[in-house]
């Protein structure tokens, strides 16, 4: 693992429920998993305390966008594997959209010439 | 589209528990944490610092670990409830399907339950309205009824006026305190066309039964003053007849006997007067005059509203103190036997003795249910028996005893939820046929609706008896034996010998209770057949009588009233086939005055009080008593003539027992020589003749009452009104054609009397004995069916069940008649046996019918042994039938079928 500067970025609160979400949409996972795909697909860019990730996952399955069961890794070992339930997929697809507009928002305040106001 | 896509999967991995979840998260947990160090190992980090830093990004791990946990034991809850719903829906809906497929079953055993559970949600209901909570008003436990004590327990529900008045102003226990008095009047100007009944209400009334109008006000304090300006309330159906439920009718005028009123308010829907049900269409304010003031006659119904802290002692206390203050303001009225003030409940007054008979007969409802149930079991067991093998399967494959045995009880609450539903419909039209039956006003119409605790009652007692019938059942039919009822086949298992045991017990049971039922069945019927051949002293037969409910304006005075009498007497005498007419202030079976009497200069005999009538001439003829000694009244015992009286026979014997009363003279009117007010103020009677002691009270009245008759032309005026007309005739049309013509032609203004014959006066004396018998007895063959049909049952399986045996017994030479003992003895044991506990609980039981019974002793040898023998009958026949069927055994075939 790399330079400390790398990480430099929190993750938003509230897109850390899109990012598990997106994550599980290519598969099952076990919770290391996620995160270590989390940490592959953002470029080692974000900060996420990894503990934190567990709590969410629960919560999710609680609202049942989330399924899980105890499986056994590639190496044999025993861990827990998620997956999408449809009502997570639905909720995934309202969480993309909603960070569609919010970063589209963001976009064009960050462009906007003060001629506007 | 399921949410869960691995419901098996997890339910394979279902965690057990708490303690299971706690586990699962630490290993959860510890398995990234392991990762990530290994990961980190891998990246050439030693050993004990990679486990630090993968630590250090876990973050704080208690923190995650119990909120993690806190997520996980959420979902498990609603994982198990989730899982026991789907069981329950599944059970469920194997359950219809078992009952579609088998609809004869289903329909006997909703029809069965509906029985009990309505017959006993009728009976609830009578005594939920009548007994439990029978008034109409908000917090109906601080309500009291206010009457007059006398000597030797006696005790009148009113109060005078004056004792009203001096209660209203001295009392502190009662939040409010009033009275009411009933009044006629005709609405409208027409004088003929329809009346209406109201009260007469004093001020307060209305806070005391916590009603107000919903439409204009209550009276104010001027108007209870005699100068005010008449003011009425309507009620609401009166403001709908009259108005059309125009809301601008108040500040109009309403015609009541002429006088105009204005209409100052409307009462709402649920107005009612519990005590007086049809008097509530009108109230006016009751202002009472000075000669009501002076008047000592106790005939106000007084009512009043507890405060609400009061304790029974203060309110002992209170009526104490007040009762002696009004005796040292009126020392010379007050008699020195009373017993001042006491205060009753509506229940007390009301409805008395007909809450122990209420009780009684939800008893028997609750017997007719206890029946029905053991049938259904019965039912249920013969066929849980058919279902062996299915039981048997389903074990095999993995169902616990206990599934099966929820299964069994799920079953019965699906009979007993949809029985529940139709004895809710079944109780109310049962609560109209009881109050049909009662013919009378047992139950105001507001109280026939459907009734939350009435529905909670029918929910609970159907839950309960299905739910027992479940466990029972279930716990009698679930023991199965895999390899015996799989190999045997279908048939041919003979249900063990618990099954029949069980099955017996039932039997004795359904046999017992039907005993009991029965047995108070018949002491009832046996009263009423005893007390219908009473002979009253009086003729019933022949004899009919007109009552004219109200008189036109103009008969205010005494002579008026007489000369109408005399006119409609000339005219009835003259009418061809009536062989007799008479008038009478009150007829037989009706109540009269109640006044006191002190003999002629023996001021120590004397009675409290006597059942005074007065009649016309020809009265005793007319109906048929014929004179002990001395002579009738006459014509000539007129107004101004000597005052006449005749008495009754045990009255004489009690006064004068060894000498003739001929001649001897009453005070009537008077205590101890002193008279009881102003208005009964009469010189000394004359007995001028005797007549045998009439049952004119009651038909079961056990003790002769001391009667005096009176001639009707020497009653005091101010107790003069219209009298009640009787005919002797031998044509009852004729005999209501004579009565109504007769009337009609003397004052076309008289309303038209109500015609009855005596015997239907007589009848209807009886109503509430012959309501408590029919209903009885409607219980006891209920019981009775009950009881034959499950006796068929229990011996038709035995013998379905046994058919291979009989077909060994008949191959062998047995010959029928031998089979048909030998089953019908095995069918009556448990019968004999319920008989006998039966009787037993009879003869223990029959004492709280003592106060029902007439003539016969609660232990009736006669009825005892007919109901036994007609008990042992029926169960007779109902095992003969199926027996006789086992004798016709084709041993071949019995044979074969194995």
């Amino acid at each position: 693992m790399t330079p400390a500067a790398a990480n430099d970025l929190e993750v938003l609160r509230g897109t850390l429920d899109l990012l598990v979400l997106k994550t599980l949409s290519w598969g099952s996972m076990h919770g290391l998993a996620v995160l270590q795909w989390i940490e592959r697909s953002t470029r080692q860019r974000l900060q996420i305390e990894e503990g934190a990730l567990y709590p969410a996952l629960h919560r999710m399955e609680d609202k049942g966008w989330l399924d899980a069961e105890w499986g056994h890794t590639d190496v044999g070992r025993r861990a827990k594997f998620y997956r999408l339930t449809a009502a997570g997929r639905r909720q995934l697809n309202a969480e993309l959209s909603k960070w569609a507009r919010y970063s589209e928002a963001v976009g064009w305040l960050i462009d906007a010439s003060g001629a506007q106001s | 589209m399921s949410e869960h896509k691995w419901p098996g999967l997890r339910r394979v991995f279902r965690i057990a528990g708490i303690r299971q979840v706690q586990s699962d998260v630490s290993d959860e947990l510890g398995f990234h944490i392991q990762g990530r160090s290994d990961e980190l190992v891998a990246g050439g980090m030693a050993r004990d610092e990679a486990e630090s830093e993968a630590r250090r990004r876990f973050g704080d791990y208690r923190r995650i670990e119990s909120e993690v946990e806190r997520f996980d034991r959420d979902v498990h809850r609603r994982r198990t409830m989730a899982d026991r719903f789907d069981a329950l829906r599944i059970d469920l809906r194997y359950t219809i399907r078992m009952l579609r497929r088998q609809p004869i079953f289903a329909v006997v055993v909703i029809a069965t339950l509906t029985l009990g559970i309505s017959a006993t949600a009728a009976i609830y209901h009578a005594v939920d309205r009548i007994v439990l909570h029978p008034l109409p008003y908000p917090h109906p436990e601080r309500i009291v009824y206010l009457g007059w004590n006398w000597e030797r327990g006696n005790y009148a529900n009113a109060l005078s006026p004056r004792k009203f008045e001096f209660w209203q102003k001295e009392s502190r226990a009662f939040e409010g305190i009033a009275t009411s008095k009933g009044f006629e009047a005709v609405v409208g100007d027409d004088a003929t066309g329809p009346t209406a009944r109201g009260m007469r209400i004093t001020a307060g009334y209305l806070d005391v039964i916590g009603m107000r109008p919903v439409l204009g006000r209550a009276f104010s304090k001027e108007e209870f003053t005699s100068a005010a300006p008449q003011v009425a309330i309507l009620s609401q159906a009166l403001w709908m007849s009259q108005f059309g439920g125009d809301r601008a009718a108040i500040g109009r005028s309403i015609r009541l006997d002429g006088h105009p009123y204005t209409v100052i308010g409307v009462m709402p829907a649920s107005f009612e007067v519990a005590e007086s049900t049809e008097w509530a269409q009108v109230l006016v304010p009751l202002v009472f005059t000075p000669e009501q003031l002076a008047d000592g006659g106790n005939n106000y119904t007084v009512i009043a509203r507890l405060r609400a802290e009061v304790s029974p002692t203060q309110i002992d206390a209170d009526m104490g103190r007040v009762f002696a203050d009004y005796r040292a303001a009126y020392p010379e009225t007050s008699q020195k036997d009373d017993r001042g003030v006491r205060l009753q409940t509506y229940q007390n007054l009301f409805v008395g003795g007909l809450s122990s008979t209420l009780w009684i007969m939800l008893g028997a409802t609750a017997f007719v249910l206890v029946l029905a149930c053991a049938n259904v079991t019965n039912l249920l067991l013969a066929r849980s028996l058919s279902r062996q093998r299915e039981f048997a399967v389903r074990t095999a494959l993995g169902a616990g005893r206990g599934r099966i045995a929820r299964q069994v009880v799920l079953e019965m609450v699906v009979l007993g939820v949809i029985a529940a539903f139709l004895a809710t419909a079944a109780s109310l039209a049962g609560v109209r046929a009881i109050v049909a039956l009662a013919s009378g006003s047992l139950l105001r119409e507001s109280q026939l609706r459907l009734d939350p605790r009435v529905l909670v009652f029918t929910t609970l007692t159907a839950l309960a008896a299905s739910l027992i019938v479940g466990m029972i059942v279930s716990l009698v039919a679930t023991r199965v034996d895999l390899t015996k009822s799989l190999a045997s086949g279908a048939r041919g298992s003979v249900g063990g010998k618990r099954q029949t045991m069980v099955r017996s017990v039932l039997v004795s049971t359904e046999s017992a209770i039907a005993m009991i039922l029965l047995v108070g069945a018949g002491l009832l019927i046996a009263s009423f057949a005893r007390l219908n051949a009473v002979d009253p002293g009086f003729q019933r037969e022949g004899i009919f009588t007109a009552v004219v409910s109200r008189a036109p304006s103009g008969y205010d005075s005494a002579a008026t009233v007489w000369q109408f009498e005399q006119r409609v007497l000339d005219r009835l005498r003259a009418t061809p086939g009536i062989s007799g007419a008479a008038a009478a202030f009150t007829l037989p079976l009706q109540r009269g005055w109640n006044l006191p009497m002190t003999l002629e200069g023996r001021p120590d005999a004397t009675e409290g009080g006597m059942e005074w009538r007065s009649i016309s001439p020809s009265y005793f003829q007319t109906m048929g008593v014929r004179l002990i000694t001395g002579r009738d009244i006459t014509e000539s015992d007129k107004r101004g003539a000597p005052l006449v009286a005749i008495i009754s026979q045990s009255f004489a014997k009690r006064y004068w027992p060894n000498q003739s009363p001929i001649g001897q003279r009453l005070l009537l009117g008077q205590y101890k020589g002193k008279s009881i007010g102003p208005g009964f103020d009469e010189p000394p009677r004359e007995i001028i003749g005797v007549v045998p002691d009439l049952r004119d009270m009651s038909l079961d009245q056990t003790r002769p009452r001391s009667t005096v008759w009176v001639p009707q032309a020497q009653v005091p005026p101010a107790m003069v009104k219209i009298p009640a007309f009787i005919v002797r005739a031998t044509d009852a049309g004729l005999a209501a054609d004579a009565l109504r013509h007769a009337i009609a032609e003397t004052d076309p203004r008289m309303r038209a009397p109500d015609v009855a014959a005596m015997t239907d006066i007589v009848s209807q004396s009886l109503s509430w004995r012959r309501f408590t018998m029919v209903l009885m007895t409607v219980f006891a063959l209920l019981a009775l069916t009950l009881t034959c049909i499950g006796i068929y049952g229990v011996v038709a399986y035995a013998v379905a069940q046994r058919t291979h045996e009989i077909g060994v017994r008949i191959a062998l030479g047995a010959r029928p008649g031998s089979v048909v003992a030998l089953v019908v003895r095995q069918g009556m044991r448990p019968v004999v046996i319920g008989l006998l506990v039966g009787l037993a609980g009879a003869l223990a039981l029959s004492r709280v019918l003592t106060t029902m019974l007439y003539g016969v002793g609660p232990r009736d040898p006669l009825s005892l042994s007919a109901v036994a023998v007609v008990l042992a009958t029926v169960a007779f026949v109902a095992s003969y039938v199926p027996a006789r069927r086992a004798s016709r055994v084709d041993p071949l075939k019995a044979l074969r079928a194995d």
